[in-house]
């Protein structure tokens, strides 16, 4: 049992252990409330005979009950207490546990992995979900599992205590299940077109808005508004198809539910007449039977639940199966050379991204990556920082293969300036000071003011105090930019990746900081990425990648001697200045 | 807003629901008397019970069965009419979530440019689908649940005290209790306690968000550890506080639990005192199966009137989102057909501060574009260049002074109009899902084959068009065509030559996105620009060396103003930049070390 829900839920074996407690908990607390019923019927009984039989018979009085009520009260009592503390403390901790691990599974993606936005908003999808499971677990997995186990166990004593009426009051029983099953599997298939509809929907209004400026110029307003329109109309009559459907569906089902009643009520009658039961039994069953329908509805009702929450859990498990990074912890290269050997890498099977790269980027050297966009540079800058793991050949690090080294270790050696930036809601100085732990005020301020900072943090109402809100929203693109470098700076590691373009998008800064970056690579190991020919011109080595493969690789002037590729967007972009 | 708050819930759904008003209160009318019916097979089934008791040994059959049927009947009909009162709310509530969004987004669209400003898109999105999204579940699910629980309650309740008083009081004892002990609980502490709960639930959520967010760049400063850290102790801290929590709540919770189960414990005495006061034991015995009956359905129907509470409190928080969202001050859009005769823009003393903010964005500026003429802002970044051409496309009204185009104030203009004579090219442009033919064309049905060609040709767009197998009916984003960056400016720069526009505005910066386009782009936006009235906003000082005039704004202000050359002899800001550029544009990556090198070994 402790396996199935293990696997089932993506649970911790204490998790799975707890479940099952809450679960044996809430039917042991589903049956002391069935304490009241009993004794109500012994009631009854007693004074059933008393009406039937006045002569011999015997009836407790009202101590007597009173007192039972007051023993069965505090039992149920402590045993609800214990019931609680089974389902919600418990199901809080297993959460906080799956909480953590979870952090610590993220934590160990590769870096990559977080460059594509669909799968960042996956992660957070998934922390969300974590709360949501931690809501339906608390609230309604022990109780949905233990309401079949409680109904189960009554009806097995009801058919012990007389078994044609039992029938009469379970035959519904599957054929409304059967009925609510079929509608069940109908409304999946729906649910996905509804689903479509809607993301269509969702989407047309995304692009509507982002496009706003646009619409509004080209004065195309009530284009827009009619196709949304007519997508929302035809949203709106798949809605009411699919409800009357389901709806009829499970109403049948419903129907079915309710044909118990009276089966029973009708049966009894006659059994009674005929003598085969006494009308205690009778009226045993008429109070079961009424009120025994409304929790197998509900139980129906829920059922949904652990449909909803199998997909949650089922997001999960694709974290699980995620591929992790590891590697040593010890790892103290005897220099900085980076060397590609015949390596082949794709993000997924079948689209080969890279082949067959090879190259050394030299420590105290400047290598450029250049060539067409898209043709592969910036994965090259990536891969040798082990964003992802490659397919084929060795990518080595002072002659370590570096997929042998734990990442975080390896990237202890990378400064690495990108054009996406990511920044935190905290001040602008712990920004910053991210790039070295226990940096000083002033070391900061100091590579603050190399990477042009200085001068607009100044300007923020509390200077280098301020919190940058959510990400850095309250920057421009420019400035974020700067605060990267200014961390690059700061950490100042023996391997530079650089994307030129950084440093070109802030235009009114751009020689200042080329200046900064410029004290920036001294000594170092870089690898640019590089857009301008004329920026590499110095480069002491220059690779050309193109289509996935190095077409030349050179200094500048021999590559320019060659008239190759190099040479000729070199002239292009001449003439375009 | 304070006064719409007042409002019933229902009531705020009405400007959404078009013709279809009539379903709600159908619906309300209908799932009514289904909780009556749904309650009358329990008075059959304990009018069975009574007939029973009181002639146990000669038990009518017809009538037994009778009841049973009718039991059945008005079960049946409870259903079918608590099914239509379902159907009639979810199609109210499918009416109103489309409806919101028709509504909502036909609103957000002509909202002036600026609004969308201050809005992230996805942020706009969310309010929109997340408001009609959760209209909807209350509307289609909670809708039908209001009208039962409340007509049910006061049924049974009439019920309860109409059998037998007597009992109807002791069946009611352990349910009072129950929600006294709930009420107790929503004391002052129960509240706080609630309010701290919410808040660290929030803060770990928001950290999660943060945590996975930063996990690449603390990732690549070696330092996971410790935002690992963190964010487990936001874990931790919100476990001990949620435990906390329920551990405040275990006594009273398990109490409340196990008091409404035990209106029986209380009937019983109540009965046999009935009964000690020689009242008919049939009676009292009936009446008594009647209370075993309905206790279950009467917890639950109360249960539920206490989440209609809480869940219209959610929708209604949908709601208010939404309508905050579309409070923003709408510019008015004048009808009056004033025709702009020539193409001059021109600013006069305009004064522009953005709301909430004190100080001026733009500070009583004053210049003139002749129609033909081009003019450059220059200057520092949020010196307010970027406002100067979004104000002169009207994206928000000027505070003071006016904005005149062919000499006609913009206000008097209509937006169509406008519109018409202006082309922006601001931020990296998007391109429609559709063919690379429709997004040229976008809007000019009539258009020639020739000119699509030239607009093609002006762009610098022709190598991505051959490049792709269907040309220019590829659809965009399918079987794996994506556009660059820069090719999908270039694709939207055609665009903007089709439209023709007399007067142009744009942002360079927008070549920056991607620099092997870098160069294209520059000649499109030149093509585009040609003979036409332009403003633009210069990064690249090469670019507007040839233009009519510079304006060097900072502050707001206009701090100089002529010609390149003029400017550049003057010896002002302008020059100081023009060197300053220079020198980057001269830049090259020279590793210091390595040049040096030669020397440190001597």
């Amino acid at each position: 049992m402790f396996n199935y829900f293990q696997k089932k839920y993506a649970m911790s074996e204490k998790g799975a252990q707890d479940l099952l407690h809450s679960i044996i908990w809430t039917v042991i607390m589903n049956i002391s409330f069935m304490i009241p019923v009993i004794l109500g019927f012994k009631f009854l009984d007693e004074y059933l005979n008393l009406l039937l039989n006045p002569s011999h018979s015997q009836v407790s009085g009202i101590l007597y009950y009173s007192i039972m009520s007051v023993v069965f009260l505090l039992v149920m009592f402590i045993i609800a207490y214990f019931q609680y503390e089974a389902t919600y403390t418990k199901t809080y901790e297993e959460s906080a546990r799956s909480r953590i691990s979870l952090a610590e599974t993220l934590r160990k993606l590769p870096l990559a992995f977080f460059g594509k936005k669909d799968t960042s908003d996956l992660s957070s999808t998934i922390m969300e979900d974590a709360t949501q499971i931690e809501l339906l677990f608390s609230h309604s997995v022990p109780q949905i599992y233990a309401a079949f186990v409680t109904l189960l166990i009554m009806g097995v004593l009801m058919f012990f205590y007389n078994w044609q009426l039992s029938i009469a009051v379970f035959w519904v029983v599957p054929v409304a299940s059967l009925v609510f099953y079929l509608s069940r599997k109908f409304q999946s298939n729906t649910h996905q077109e509804i689903y479509n509809t809607k993301r269509e929907i969702s989407d047309k209004i995304q692009e509507g808005i982002d496009s706003i400026h646009e619409i509004k110029s080209y004065n195309r307003e009530e284009e827009f508004s009619n196709q949304l329109n007519s997508k929302l109309d035809n949203y709106e009559k798949h809605l009411i198809k699919s409800e009357l459907l389901l709806g009829s569906f499970i109403n049948l089902s419903y129907v079915f539910l309710k044909l118990g009643l009276p089966s029973v009520i009708l049966y009894g009658a006659y059994l009674l007449s005929m003598g085969s039961i006494n009308i205690f039994t009778y009226l045993v069953f008429l109070v079961i039977t009424a009120r025994i329908y409304n929790p197998m509805m509900e139980a129906m009702d829920n059922f949904a639940l652990l449909i909803f929450l199998k997909v949650r859990i089922n997001r999960l498990k694709e974290m699980d199966k995620m591929p992790r990074q590891n590697g040593k912890l010890d790892f103290y290269p005897q220099n900085y050379d980076i060397t590609f050997k015949n390596v082949d890498f794709s993000y997924q099977s079948g689209v080969q991204t890279l082949k067959n790269i090879n190259f050394t980027a030299k420590q105290g050297e400047v290598t450029a990556l250049v060539g067409p966009s898209g043709g592969g540079k910036s994965t090259v800058a990536k891969l040798s920082a082990r964003f992802w793991d490659i397919n084929k050949g060795i990518i080595t690090l002072g002659g370590e293969d570096i997929s042998k080294v734990d990442p975080e270790i390896l990237l202890n050696n990378f400064s690495i300036v990108f054009q996406d930036v990511t920044l935190f809601n905290a001040s602008v100085m712990e920004n910053i000071r991210l790039g070295k732990r226990g940096a000083s005020d002033e070391e900061v301020i100091e590579s603050m003011k190399l990477a042009q900072c200085d001068e607009f943090v100044k300007k923020l109402p509390q200077g280098y105090d301020t919190r940058i809100g959510e990400n850095g929203e309250k920057l421009s693109g420019g400035e974020r930019q700067r605060i990267s470098i200014a961390r690059a700076i700061l950490k100042d590691a023996p391997i530079i990746l650089l994307d030129e373009a950084t440093a070109s998008l802030d235009a009114e800064n751009e020689s200042k900081i080329q200046n900064a970056l410029s004290e920036l690579i001294k000594n170092k190991t870089v690898l640019i990425i590089a857009h301008r020919m004329r920026t590499v011109s110095g480069a002491d080595k220059i690779v050309v990648i193109k289509e996935g493969e190095i077409a030349e690789t050179g200094s500048p002037s021999e590559l320019i001697k060659k008239q190759g590729i190099f040479s000729s967007i070199l002239k292009a972009q001449y003439q375009n200045n | 807003m304070q006064k719409k708050k007042k409002e019933f819930v229902l009531k705020r759904f009405t400007p959404y629901m078009g013709k279809k008003k009539v379903l709600l209160p159908l619906s309300l009318v209908l799932s009514g008397v289904s909780a009556i019916l749904n309650i009358l097979p329990f008075v059959l089934v304990w009018y069975i019970t009574r007939d029973i008791l009181l002639a146990p040994q000669a038990i009518n059959f017809s009538n037994v069965s009778f009841y049973a049927w009718l039991a059945f009947g008005s079960a049946i009909a409870s259903l079918v009419l608590y099914f239509c009162g379902l159907v009639s709310s979810h199609l109210a509530a499918f009416h109103v979530e489309v409806g919101m969004q028709k509504v909502g987004m036909e609103k957000i669209i002509s909202m002036p440019l600026g609004f969308f400003d201050k809005h992230s898109s996805g942020k706009i999105r969310k309010i929109v689908n997340d408001g009609a999204g959760t209209t909807h579940s209350f509307l289609a699910h909670q809708l039908p649940d209001i009208a039962g629980s409340v007509v049910s309650p006061i049924f049974l309740i009439a019920l309860i005290f109409l059998i037998d008083w007597r009992m109807g009081i002791a069946f009611l004892v352990p349910i009072a209790l129950g929600f006294s002990t709930m009420k107790f609980m929503m004391n002052e502490e129960g509240k706080s306690f609630q309010k701290k709960y919410y808040d660290s639930l929030e803060e770990m959520s928001s950290e999660s968000v943060e945590y996975i967010r930063g996990i690449p760049v603390v990732k690549t400063f070696g330092q996971t550890i410790f935002s690992f850290k963190r964010f487990h102790d936001s874990i931790i801290n919100y476990k001990e506080m949620v435990c906390a929590y329920t551990r405040l709540w275990r006594k009273p919770m398990s109490f409340y639990t196990v008091i409404m189960q035990s209106a029986i414990f209380f009937l019983i005495p109540m009965a046999i005192f009935l009964v000690g006061r020689e009242e008919s034991l049939e009676l009292v015995l009936a009446n008594f199966i009647f209370y075993i009956l309905i206790s279950p359905i009467f917890t639950l129907l109360l249960m539920k009137s206490m989440y209609f509470q809480q869940n219209s409190l959610v929708a209604e928080q949908a709601i208010d989102r939404l309508d905050n969202l579309l409070a923003y001050p709408i510019i008015n859009d004048k009808k009056s057909l004033k025709k702009i005769e020539n193409n001059s823009l021109e600013f006069k003393d305009v004064v522009f501060s953005y709301d909430g903010s004190e100080k001026r964005a733009v500070d009583k500026i004053s210049f003139k574009l002749k129609q033909g003429e081009t003019i450059a802002l220059v200057g520092a970044s949020g010196g307010g260049k970027t406002t100067i051409a979004r104000l002169a496309a009207r994206f928000w009204d000027v505070d003071e002074g006016e904005i005149r185009v062919g000499g006609i104030n913009v206000k008097d203009i209509s937006k169509k109009e406008l519109m018409n004579n202006i082309s922006f090219v601001f931020q990296s442009t998007k391109l429609f899902k559709g063919s690379l033919k429709e997004n040229i064309v976008f809007g000019k049905e009539d258009l020639q084959e020739g000119e699509i060609n030239r607009a093609i040709e002006c762009s610098q767009s022709k190598d991505i068009i051959e490049k792709l197998e269907n040309g220019l009916d590829t659809v965009i984003g399918t079987n794996g065509t994506y556009l660059s960056g820069g090719e999908q400016q270039r694709i939207a720069l055609a665009r903007a030559i089709v439209k023709n526009a007399p007067i142009v505005l744009l942002d360079e910066a927008t070549a920056f996105a991607d620099p092997e386009n870098e160069h294209l782009i520059q000649k499109a936006l030149k093509e585009l620009s040609r003979g036409k009235t332009t403003l633009m906003i210069a990064h690249r000082l090469t670019s507007i060396k040839d233009v009519d005039r510079i304006l060097v704004i900072g502050s707001g202000k206009i701090v100089e103003e002529g010609n390149h050359e003029d400017l550049i002899n003057k010896g002002g800001v302008y020059k100081t930049m023009w060197d300053e550029y220079q020198q980057s544009v001269s830049w090259k990556i020279i590793n210091k070390n390595t040049v040096n090198k030669g020397g440190q070994n001597v």
